[in-house]
């Protein structure tokens, strides 16, 4: 294939190769992700901890495929690729860099080492946390907003949405429990902060948008 | 903590575990991480009935807490951990749930040191699957040093 000299990196085979193993990397961390926010999952996608997971899964499967192809050049294939972006975080995961060997009778005392396992784990903690505060955030913004509503108005529809939902479990639970919430003695505020928090968690925040969208425009 | 004393402490904290906090550690598997008023929601309870239970969990660490601002919904964020998942799994698990029905129970139909040994081989076997041979090993014998004690003790036929 020719190609101008300004494109000529296009015809790099072991980028292609990389960026093959990287990616199969990212997909893990996409799993990883879709895995802990099922319910949430778009939401927490578009989080910069996500990035930073993605982005890190990314780099490692692809610096492992550049060490890789580097100490043995007939792996650069797309299968060895393919197989290193599925393969990284078993190989990842049970390193440990060794910084010092002591002699003698503390030979099996504790060592300086890096786990690698240790290391990725911190890194998805923070990126967990960095979701979990964004999607928090979010959460107590649309509180906020739905809080401007009647008691009422948010009650009839969280029954509503109770009645019509084809994939609830215990609906009848569900309405018991309004009625108990409904008797308490607190304010309104209150009431409907629990409500709105029935809604957010068991038909997502999808449904409180539209209740917002729904009640703006009636009162437009 | 090496593998087999997680193993054998997510085995004593899910038999310690109560409906609610079953429940609790469901939910958070499923919806994922929640404040504790979105947590009590969830089961159909109110806060001050899931905070003690999440306290619980937390102290036997199944569950975990992060300092959020989520306003009127709290400022702890509860995450599950992995012992917590691990815990989660052997109670869905059939055969534990059986044992448990048998525990509870009120007709003695097998006995404690009995139940014991098969979960220690159950365990074992989580360890061999885990590839951790040596644990799994470990697991074997104890079930098999129950076994033998209730053997010459005329416990089992």
């Amino acid at each position: 294939m020719n190609l101008p000299p300004y494109l000529a990196w296009l015809d790099n085979q072991t980028l292609w190769l990389t960026m093959l193993a990287g990616s199969v990397g990212a997909v893990w961390a996409l799993s990883e992700i879709i895995g802990e926010f099922r319910a949430e999952t778009g939401r927490a996608l578009r989080t910069s901890g996500a990035w930073l997971l993605v982005i890190v899964n990314f780099g490692a499967a692809a610096l492992i495929f550049l060490l890789a192809i580097n100490l043995a050049p007939a792996a650069r294939n797309w299968l060895s690729a393919l197989f290193i972006g599925l393969a990284w975080p078993t190989v990842f995961r049970n390193v440990t860099l060794k910084l010092a060997q002591p002699l003698g009778e503390t030979k099996d005392a504790e060592t300086a080492a890096i786990r690698l396992e240790q290391v990725y784990a911190n890194v998805q903690k923070l990126a967990l946390q960095l979701i979990n505060s964004v999607l928090t955030r979010q959460r107590a913004r649309l509180l906020a907003e739905t809080l401007r509503f009647d008691l009422e108005e948010i009650v009839n529809y969280t029954r509503r949405m109770i009645a019509i939902s084809p994939q609830q479990q215990k609906p009848d639970d569900k309405l018991t429990w309004i009625d108990s919430l409904l008797e308490r003695d607190i304010d309104d505020d209150a009431k409907k902060t629990y409500l709105v928090a029935l809604v957010m968690n068991d038909f997502t925040r999808g449904a409180l948008d539209d209740f917002i969208k729904e009640h703006k425009n009636r009162r437009a | 903590m090496n593998e087999s004393q997680l193993d054998l402490k997510i085995l004593a904290a899910a038999r310690r575990l109560t409906d609610l906090q079953r429940q609790l550690l469901q939910c958070l598997k499923d919806k994922g991480p929640g404040l504790l008023l979105e947590l009590a929601v969830r089961v159909l309870k109110f806060p001050e009935d899931v905070y003690e239970p999440l306290r619980e969990l937390q102290a036997n660490g199944l569950v975990e807490t992060q300092s959020v601002s989520g306003g009127q919904f709290g400022s702890e964020l509860y995450t599950l951990t992995g012992a917590g998942a691990g815990v989660l799994r052997l109670v869905n698990d059939p055969m534990f749930q059986r044992e448990a029905q048998a525990a509870a129970s009120p007709t003695p139909s097998l006995e404690p040191r009995r139940q014991e040994a098969e979960l220690l081989n159950k365990l074992g076997d989580l360890a061999k699957e885990k590839g951790d041979l040596d644990g799994a090993m470990n697991f074997y014998k104890q079930a098999l040093d129950i076994t033998r004690e209730l053997s010459a003790g005329g416990g089992l036929p």
